[in-house]
């Protein structure tokens, strides 16, 4: 079961942490880029089923934590399609509550990219990379819980 | 410098986690509380991970970013084995031996190779993450749970790694061993128990 605003946020975040790895100008271009084509994912009605939509949102969120640890990271034209990507399966995501304040929220996150470019700044890159390993194993487990359903809550193994 | 390294990464960690619990889904078992709470509710699981940041730590760089890096990936992989139903070792040995063993590697300050330090991490991961996957609720709310134990487990290891940066400080080294030892003896009673169950 897949839904509500988390999982906007956390694309929304990585696609900040990635961009701290691109050079300024870029960032900024690749940032508004996804903005766009965010709300064009909101605005196209293209009647998109929810899971189609999620599994994709969930796999640009993994390329581009994966991207994090990359070297191509610093290519914008490798950052500006991924940022497309991500900006129309984020807005899709928002569409899907129709709610046009869930997308607004959905994106700010991607202002994480400040801090983060501060971090690399300062040669603690590091963080980011940690925190982008945390983004991939959430990200890889929301993806397969959608493809694979549990049987739901049971008590632990401890239990 | 591993110092700074170290407080940075505890003081974003904790900048990280606010934000998400203010989203804890439906509030109904397996949210992003369930999630949080969940490694830190089995002291098996909670020494283990603690004994990663330990023992990452121990070796210095780039080991004591690596480890914490490799882990949660290892444990999706072994999440989706455990919501898959996948076939694996019994996990409760597994976890058992991980604590075990990440605690001599403590105790006995074992200075493994990368490679061998990631391999062996990593298998413990997917112990760790078949038996999280294998109790990950589609109920709920799965992904505030994913986000929830998976953070938990990034602030346990950085906790293992503030507690390593004590090697820096008179009698520190033989103060984390000694923490290994009790960890390592701990694992065993878990192995005992999970061997007489």
């Amino acid at each position: 079961m897949n839904g509500g605003l988390v999982p906007l946020l956390l694309l929304s975040a990585t696609i900040g942490l990635m961009l701290a790895f691109v050079p300024k100008r870029s960032a900024w271009l690749a940032l508004v880029v996804f903005t766009i084509a965010a709300f064009s994912g909101w605005a196209v009605p293209l009647k998109l089923s929810p899971p189609l939509v999620f599994t994709a949102l969930w796999l640009s969120a993994i390329v581009a934590a994966i991207l994090v640890y990359v070297p191509v990271a610093r290519w914008s034209s490798a950052v500006l399609p991924l940022c497309v990507n991500a900006g129309f399966w984020l807005g899709a995501c928002a569409a899907l509550s129709a709610n046009l304040a869930v997308l607004g929220l959905g994106i700010v996150p991607a202002l994480i990219v400040i801090p983060a470019r501060w971090l690399t700044q300062q040669k603690f890159d590091i963080v980011i990379k940690v925190i982008a390993s945390w983004m991939i194993a959430i990200a890889s487990l929301s993806l397969f819980v959608s493809l694979i359903p549990t049987p739901g809550y049971k008590p632990d193994h401890m239990e | 410098m591993s110092a700074r390294c170290g407080v940075g990464l505890i003081a974003t960690a904790l900048l990280f986690a606010s934000p998400a619990q203010a989203h804890d889904g439906t509030g109904l078992a397996g949210g992003f509380i369930a999630g949080v709470l969940h490694p830190l509710a089995g002291l098996d699981h909670m020494l283990a991970m603690i004994s990663v940041g330990l023992w990452g730590a121990f070796l210095g760089r780039p080991l004591v970013y690596a480890l914490p890096m490799l882990f949660p990936a290892a444990m999706a992989v072994g999440g989706a084995l455990g919501m898959a139903g996948i076939g694996f070792p019994p996990v409760e040995l597994g976890i058992a031996v991980s604590v075990v063993t990440l605690g001599a590697m403590i105790l006995f300050a074992v200075r493994a190779p990368v490679v061998v330090a990631c391999v062996i991490v990593g298998i413990f991961a997917l112990f760790h993450g078949y038996a999280h996957g294998a109790e990950l609720p589609s109920a709920a709310d799965p992904v505030g749970y994913s986000a929830g134990f998976v953070l938990s487990t990034g602030v346990l290891h950085l906790v293992g790694i503030a507690f390593g940066l004590l090697r820096t400080v008179p009698a520190g080294t033989v103060a984390l061993r000694a923490a290994g030892g009790a960890i390592a003896l701990s694992g065993a009673w878990f192995l005992m128990a999970a061997l007489t169950a």
